[in-house]
């Protein structure tokens, strides 16, 4: 499991997230290589089918990046995010993915290290967990 | 010739009349313009909604009959959004009442001008089950029907079942109208009861020239008694299927058959969106895709996104789904989407303490938020 090198998907907000994690570049703060990001503008506007497809298609884990509560340039859209992550992670678990697999966080733009400390923790989570087992099915 | 042959002859008994009858008095008194009744259709051997405003076609109205070809609901929502000019009155079975709750709330239907007349249900079969019996019987079951729910018995003849989702609803007698027909318990002899419910019924059956009837003094036990088995059936069943569905091998297994025909969405009350994003461009892929997919996994199932399908519909709407099994009816391969949605529905209702078709008030958890919940993560 070793030479395990877990690929994530992010989705993250414009006007923080997105902004933090090129902070965190630009600090030449050190994080895993693992993470290709896609930039909305508002976490939002992330539609769980997003994270389902990657899943499907075998991604291992997925983030979704937003701006802290109160904090959403349009007023609520983190809170509505919160909701249908928190639906597709019950989801996820009853059909036994674990829901440890997509991450949810406030990342300001101003927290690089944050965004950092994330993608660091995520990778070594999805060592634990091991590939996608999606990825092994074919008759999906 | 057989008499179910050349088509159903609606006796008109004790458990039709009185639903005939007052809707005739609605359209009669022109408390309403039209109303949306289920009617055999001559010689077809099947119940269909019809739109009537002539008190005179309702010859072969039977909304005892124990079928239901398509929730209603989306009719309703058709006949409504817009605010017609004129009065309807829907004859409507619980499922389709709860589903109709749910699309006002997403503000596809206007109840305003809309006057809902609920009928309780003993369940009802497939489509194609019904006209076995009917065929076999030689003609409308609904006299049968109607003295099984007054003895507060489900109806049953020999070798057919209810569809599941009916055989698991907990919802025998609707709530959320304005005027209930109630079959449970009410005496044979004398018909169905007619109650109106609200003040707008209460008009409606006054202007009917209708007295209001009383309840039958034991249909609470009874209804006690039929929700109580339903429930502890469906706990039985759904927790077997949570099992069935609770490893992707399990999952992906009751659905290999799945092939995206989307019969179960089209079918789906709660499934309102105009353009479903299954069928915009979004998922008409490039030729490349296909082969570039195949390529990275080696094997991959045609059509494609079948899973993804069910996953993306669960995550859309399983909060307001109602369980009332259109979709697995629907479904030309006899898949248990019904099945999955209850489940999974479930437990995603009670995150949000959420049970469609409830009421008018309660915000469906995708159209609001609070500012302090579902923390930590
Ligand atoms: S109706 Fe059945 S086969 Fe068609 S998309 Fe739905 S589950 Fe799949
Ligand atoms: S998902 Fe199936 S059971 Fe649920 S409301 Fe839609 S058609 Fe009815
Ligand atoms: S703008 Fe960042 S989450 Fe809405």
């Amino acid at each position: 499991m070793s030479d395990f090198d877990p690929k994530i998907l992010g989705f993250v907000c414009n006007w923080c997230t997105y902004a933090g994690a090129d902070l965190a570049g630009t600090s030449r703060i050190q994080y895993p290589p693992n993470i290709r990001i896609i930039r909305l503008m508002c976490s939002g506007s992330v539609d769980p089918l997003y994270v389902l497809k990657s899943l499907l298609e075998g991604a291992d884990g997925v983030l979704i990046g937003g701006c802290h509560p109160g904090d959403c340039h349009y007023t609520n859209g983190n809170y509505k995010a919160r909701r249908r992550i928190a639906i597709l992670k019950s989801i996820l678990r009853q059909i036994g993915l674990e829901d440890e697999r997509v991450v949810l966080r406030w990342i300001s733009a101003s927290e690089g290290k944050r965004f950092a400390d994330t993608v660091t923790e995520m990778v070594g989570k999805l060592k634990e967990l091991g590939p996608n087992p999606l990825r092994e099915r074919w008759q999906i | 010739m057989n008499p179910a042959e050349a088509g159903p002859q609606v006796e008109r008994r004790n458990a039709t009349a009185a639903c005939v009858e007052f809707v005739q008095a609605l359209l009669e008194r022109k408390v309403v313009e039209a109303v949306l009744v289920p009617q055999h259709v001559p010689g077809a051997k099947v119940v269909v909604q019809t739109l009537v405003t002539d008190p005179s076609r309702l010859e072969d109205v039977d909304p005892v009959a124990p079928v239901l070809m398509s929730n209603s609901a989306t009719m309703v929502s058709s006949l409504s959004f817009q605010a017609p000019k004129g009065r309807i009155a829907a004859v409507m079975r619980p499922c389709e009442i709860n589903a109709l709750v749910e699309l006002v709330k997403f503000k596809q239907a206007n109840l305003d001008d809309v006057i809902v007349i609920g009928i309780d249900c003993p369940g009802t079969y497939e489509p194609k089950d019904y006209m076995q019996i009917i065929t076999a019987h030689g003609g409308p079951i609904s006299e049968q029907v109607f003295e099984s729910l007054s003895r507060g018995e489900t109806p049953s003849f020999d070798g057919y079942e209810l569809r599941e989702a009916c055989r698991i609803c907990e919802h025998p007698s609707p709530a959320n109208c304005q005027i209930l027909m109630a079959l449970w318990g009410a005496d044979f002899s004398s018909g169905p009861v007619i109650v109106p419910v609200d003040e707008k019924g209460r008009e409606a059956v006054d202007k009917a020239g209708f007295q209001s009837g009383n309840l039958p003094a034991h249909r609470q036990q009874i209804l006690e008694k039929i929700t109580s088995e339903r429930s502890a059936r469906g706990q039985k069943i759904l927790e077997q299927f949570a099992q069935r569905i609770g490893s992707i091998e399990g999952l992906v297994d009751e659905f290999a058959a799945c092939k995206k025909c989307m019969n179960c969405r089209a079918e789906c009350p709660i499934c309102y969106c105009r353009e479903c994003i299954f069928c915009s461009p979004t998922f008409v892929h490039e030729s490349n895709k296909y082969l570039k997919w195949a390529r990275q996994r080696k094997i991959i199932k045609m059509p494609v996104e079948t899973l993804l399908f069910h996953l993306t519909r669960l995550n859309h709407m399983v909060t307001s789904c109602v369980g009332c099994g259109q979709c697995s009816s629907a479904c030309p391969n006899g898949l248990p989407v019904m099945e999955l949605f209850r489940t999974i529905g479930s437990t995603v209702q009670r995150i949000f303490d959420y049970v469609p078709g409830r009421s008018l008030e309660e915000e469906p958890p995708f159209t609001t938020f609070r500012e302090d919940e579902l923390e930590p993560r």
